[in-house]
């Protein structure tokens, strides 16, 4: 029965009430297998005592999975048989493993009484890998998940061991460092990993993963404990472990609180962009230990979409870097000391001198070309692809440079101006007028206003599991 | 090439031999049919064949049904994370209905639906399973879905001291 193919094995399972009905009806066939007949007997037990939601279950002595499945194939395999009319075979005579390919009762109206009449596992209804999608798609929360899912039968741990690829422990303060090697145990190929918000985790936490370097790509640690330099450990102790750079894409270290300052630092920044060539989100907002200094190695990464410097210790000097990070997608540099010349860096402009307007009616949607490209001999031809910018509580934020960007980055669906106090209000009318009928939208401290474009280029979508969204 | 009764339809085959002819756009739903369907031309004048010999009767009827209100009323994605966790809250009321049938019956729709490849079908009947699922501890699902307990008492001991941690507040 064990070579069976799972299909075939499912087939041939009871079906309800008609079935129940003939079971009583007749009497068991004498069976040369002693087992056979008390598994029978076990049966109609259990479908004369059956309901739907509390199946008993009595747990009999099984044997194992393999002679259980034997005995279910006989028991359930004489029970078609009887109630088949038309059934070629003899009650007696029908030997495991033979497959009923006659039985037909699909006349019948599927009764929704909801009796459980097979008795047998029911995941074992079920492949592996469709067991997998079943049990963890991720409609289960991670808790209930480690708690019981993978708790039931010694076949759910080991499927779930290969099948889970995303756990949500955000918020779990009570996580030990053991308790961290005790989850890696448990699940082999975890992609995604989401602890924000464990104030406690530190880099004694973070070395307990270095066994998912294979396979994990989204690591979010906003709030954590990280200490200054535990990160760069972690990233070296991952590179010698596959013998290769990390494969993270996704890493969010943002502090949420002033002793960002501790954690981390240039050092860790500089051993990110050495070790994990293919990331593509960077989140380090409020780790005010970050400066100018390691943002020039971020130029090294070539993939990066998302990168979030907000409360980070910069300045105008790092846009220069910036600039030349044409895969960048959306960038946040609110809260820094980027000031005016910073944006104004990061557009392009190097020097101070004006560039010339654009009146509001030249802009279309589609193309944008400024004539001050090819005036100003400081300026590179190169557009920004930046689609999304928020440069919150930049005081120094000047109208001119604001009719920079106008001209510069025509796929800029969000604009985030909140507490850009040195923006005059009149000045800035045209432009922001200009960039709402180009489809941006402007964020400020009263709230967004213009209609988004939905644009082709849009930064891809991160599946959404709490974690924090742009 | 295909004459005007068939093009609109074709059969699908149970395991039984039950033949069920059902319009294209529905057959279509399940990726499996609607490769099958692209290989086989040799028949003009007939609709199509397409044996499933893995579907019982019952279930592709089940599936049937599923197919055919898609056509008039899309169920509504299924995204994680959930927003809650009652069905009907997820999907429309016809869809909610649908999978209130019996463990069994659900568990041969989730086998049929990843068979026949028909995801929306895929997702519904999961989270069916899940809605099951949830907040039941071990035990409790072991005697809902008839598992026997492979762990002697030392390992469950060990089990339960591992996910202690899971018991205290957490989020």
């Amino acid at each position: 029965m064990e070579d069976m193919p799972w299909q075939e094995r499912y087939i041939i399972n009871g079906y309800p009430s008609r079935t129940r009905k003939r079971f009583h009806e007749s009497p068991l066939a004498g069976d040369d297998d002693n087992d056979n007949a008390q598994h029978q007997m076990r049966q109609r037990q259990r479908i004369m005592t059956a309901n739907d939601d509390n199946h008993q279950g009595e747990s009999t002595s099984r044997s194992g999975s393999e002679a259980r499945d034997k005995k279910n194939v006989a028991g359930v395999a004489k029970r078609l048989s009887m109630e088949n009319e038309d059934d070629d075979d003899s009650e007696e005579e029908l030997s495991v493993g033979q497959s009923c390919s006659c039985y037909s009762n699909s006349s019948d109206d599927y009764s929704e009484e909801g009796t459980n009449e097979y008795d047998g596992d029911l995941f074992d209804l079920l492949p592996d890998d469709v067991l997998g999608k079943v049990l963890f798609s991720g409609y289960v929360d991670t808790i209930g998940l480690i708690k019981s899912l993978s708790c039931v039968s010694k076949r759910t741990q080991r499927v779930a061991k290969e099948t889970v690829k995303m756990l949500d422990l955000h918020g779990c303060k009570q996580i030990t460092p053991e308790i961290m090697e005790n989850v890696v145990t448990k699940f082999e190929n975890v992609s995604t990993i989401n602890l924000n918000y464990c104030t406690q985790f530190s880099g004694d936490h973070l070395l307990k993963m270095v066994p998912w370097s294979k396979t994990l790509q989204r690591l979010h640690l906003r709030g954590s404990a990280v200490k200054n330099g535990e990160f760069q450990k972690f990233l070296t102790s991952v590179e010698k472990h596959i013998d290769g750079p990390s494969r993270l894409k996704e890493i969010d270290l943002s502090a949420i609180a002033k002793d960002g300052k501790l954690r981390i630092q240039d050092c860790d920044v500089i051993q990110i962009s050495n070790s994990c060539p293919n990331l593509t989100w960077l989140r380090l907002g409020f780790c005010s230990g970050v400066t100018d200094a390691s943002i020039q190695s971020l130029g090294r990464l070539r993939c990066l979409n998302t990168l979030d410097l907000s409360l980070c210790t910069i300045s105008s000097e790092s846009c220069e870097t910036l600039s030349t990070m044409t895969t960048l997608k959306s960038l946040d540099v609110s809260a820094t000391r980027v000031g005016d010349v910073g944006i104004r860096k990061l557009f392009g402009v190097t020097s101070k001198s004006p560039t010339s307007v654009i009146a509001p009616s030249d802009l279309s949607a589609s193309v944008v070309v400024s004539p001050s490209r090819t005036n100003n001999k400081d300026t590179p031809m190169r557009e920004s692809r930046l689609e999304i910018l928020r440069m919150q509580f930049n005081y120094d934020f000047s109208a001119d440079t604001l009719r920079l960007i106008v001209n510069r980055a025509p796929m800029l669906r969000k604009l985030d101006l909140s507490h850009c106090t040195g923006l005059d209000k009149d000045e800035s009318k045209p432009s922001l007028r200009a960039l709402k009928r180009n489809g941006t939208v402007i964020v400020d401290e009263y709230g967004a206003s213009g209609i988004a474009k939905s644009s082709p280029h849009s930064v891809s979508r991160r599946r959404s599991n709490s974690l924090e969204t742009l | 090439m295909a004459s005007e009764e068939s093009s609109g339809t074709i059969n699908l085959v149970s395991k039984e031999g039950d033949i069920y002819e059902v319009p294209f756009a529905v057959a279509k739903m399940s990726k499996l049919v609607e490769t099958m369907l692209d290989d086989d031309l040799d028949d003009e004048n007939e609709a199509q064949e397409i044996p499933l010999p893995n579907v019982k009767a019952a279930v592709l009827q089940k599936v049937i049904e599923y197919c055919s209100h898609y056509q008039t009323e899309p169920m509504t994605p299924i995204q994680t994370p959930l927003k809650s966790s009652k069905v009907e809250d997820l999907v429309q009321n016809w869809y909610a209905e649908y999978v209130k049938v019996d463990r069994v019956m659900l568990f041969e729709l989730v086998t049929a639906a990843n068979f026949m490849d028909i995801k929306p079908l895929l997702d519904l009947t999961c989270l069916a399973v899940s809605v099951m699922i949830k907040g039941k501890t071990a035990e409790d699902l072991r005697r809902i879905f008839n598992i026997s307990n492979e762990f002697s008492p030392e390992e469950e001991a060990q089990v339960r001291e591992e996910n202690k941690w899971c018991e205290q507040p957490g989020p």
